[in-house]
């Protein structure tokens, strides 16, 4: 056993699961050579005192609660604000589009007064009354076997994708301009991507493949379970339209995906949709 | 401080119905654990408590998905990693330190980072200091490393714990902490006064 191997042990010899034959190995090193043992023993003392830190107090902020609290509720606000617009927002903008209209109009009989023409104003009319998109919209994509999520400029805005729900980030993607962004899974099993705004709003989730096809033929779990299970079977993506986590109880019969599975979604029947070979959506 | 899995249980069906005070009381329950982890990682007050908010953001958008099967805590811990490991990487990308990290406690607002130990006896000093260069060498390890080393040998997860919270199979986590111990021990054997080898 040379030293580099022994260094691999190190833990193993300290945790007490090395077997019997490569523990006395290891002692048996130990004894040759004075230096591998001293970085053992330092080893050791390392831990030991990495051990030592659960002892020292750590004092908690006496304002965490309130702290977490009010970054909550800030993000439930802002949540459903975004989602819906209330009945003052909604007044707001009703307001400013009044405004807007009568500023309209107005410039639209001044250049009529100045030029004589006869042009209609309905377009003007038309732009003025229309209501602005506030989150961005994903649209998933399939082409040549790879998937993707699409975006519209929306100047400003910004997206996170997330490797799992509450995983890490794994791209944000900026929408000042259009943006087209592949998805891709390198793992054996299905995995999903969730897409949400800048906010931590959710938008959508998108499971891919893994390399390795497996048979989950019937389940209950939640609707990301269900299609994880699709995607597993058939070796397809599935856009989760709805919640992903609401209960989900399904079982798959057959070659086809669209005809194969029968799921319930929270008393729901749920359908399968094929958007392409690679890309189906289930609602 | 434990809590029992039945008491997580229920609350988290109860959040599930859409109730908001349960929420509220398993934010109670585990915001001092957290936050406990959450300062070993950084050893800043205003970043901990930054990630242990942000952390029970992602709880709350994703509880609705949580079914129960691995404990609540070792779900957390795999989204305060996630958390920590997210706000790194943006730092990354603007590297500001600030000197000026203070904390509220219940005698008011006291500095955190660059506490004087004071002129308390020498094996407190002594103490203080190899805590300190404990923290210093894991604080030069990289954050992946940093993650698994607290939560083996200080939050005192097992190795299955450790593997569920960081979707790691058992075997690459074994072997990734024995790596991340052999560094951290490179790092602290420099300091030869306080780690002589024998």
């Amino acid at each position: 056993m040379n030293a580099p191997k022994a260094r691999e042990y190190f833990s193993a010899y300290r945790d007490g699961s090395l077997d019997k034959g490569l523990k006395q190995a290891l002692e048996r090193k130990f004894q040759e050579d004075g230096l591998l043992r001293a970085e053992y023993q330092a080893f050791e003392r390392a831990l030991k005192e990495l051990e030592g830190l659960k002892n020292q107090p750590i004092e908690v902020p006496i304002d965490l609660h309130e702290r977490i609290s009010a970054r909550l509720d800030k993000h439930v606000y802002e949540t459903k604000r975004s989602a819906k617009p209330g009945l003052v927002a909604w007044w707001r903008q009703l307001a400013y589009g009044g405004v807007a209209v009568v500023a309209i109009v107005g410039a639209v009989f001044a250049v009529k007064a100045v030029s004589g023409g006869g042009g209609s104003g309905a377009s003007f009319l038309g732009n003025g009354g229309k209501v602005q998109r506030v989150r961005p919209n994903p649209v998933i994509v399939e082409s040549a076997g790879k998937i993707s999520v699409k975006f519209d400029a929306m100047p400003g805005s910004k997206v996170n994708l997330r490797d799992g729900m509450g995983g890490p980030i794994v791209e944000t993607l900026d929408l000042d301009t259009a943006v087209e962004f592949e998805l891709s899974n390198s793992s054996s099993n299905p995995s999903e991507t969730v897409i949400e705004a800048a906010d931590g709003t959710y938008l959508t989730t998108v499971v891919l493949p893994g390399s390795v096809k497996q048979d989950v033929p019937t389940g209950n779990g939640t609707v990301l379970d269900c299609a994880k299970a699709i995607s597993a079977q058939f070796g397809v993506a599935v856009h989760i339209e709805g919640k992903p986590g609401d209960p989900a109880d399904w079982s798959i019969s057959g070659t086809n995906p669209v005809t194969s599975v029968t799921a319930k979604f929270q008393d729901k029947n749920a359908s399968v949709v094929k958007l392409s070979d690679k890309l189906y959506r289930i609602r | 401080m434990s809590h029992s899995l039945s008491d997580d249980g229920v609350l988290i069906r109860r959040c599930q119905q859409g109730d908001r005070t349960a929420f509220d009381d398993l934010i109670r329950r585990h915001e001092r654990r957290a936050y406990q982890y959450a300062f070993r990682l950084t050893s800043n007050p205003e970043e901990a408590s930054d990630i242990v908010a942000d952390a029970f953001i992602r709880i709350y958008n994703a509880l609705q998905s949580f079914r129960s099967q691995s404990a609540f805590t070792t779900w957390m811990y795999r989204i305060l990693t996630n958390c920590y490991l997210d706000l790194k990487k943006k730092e990354r990308n603007r590297p500001t330190v600030s000197l000026e990290s203070t904390m509220q406690t219940a005698s008011g607002e006291v500095e955190r980072q660059f506490e004087d130990p004071g002129e308390g006896p020498d094996v407190e000093v002594e103490r203080f200091a190899r805590e300190e260069k404990v923290q210093d060498a894991l604080g030069q390890l990289p954050e992946y490393q940093r993650a698994m080393l607290v939560m083996y040998h200080v939050e005192m997860l097992s190795y299955e714990q450790i593997a569920e919270a960081l979707d790691l199979p058992l075997g690459t986590v074994k072997s990734r902490l024995n790596r991340a111990r052999l560094s951290l021990r490179e790092l602290l054997v420099r300091d030869e006064e306080l780690f002589v080898i024998e």
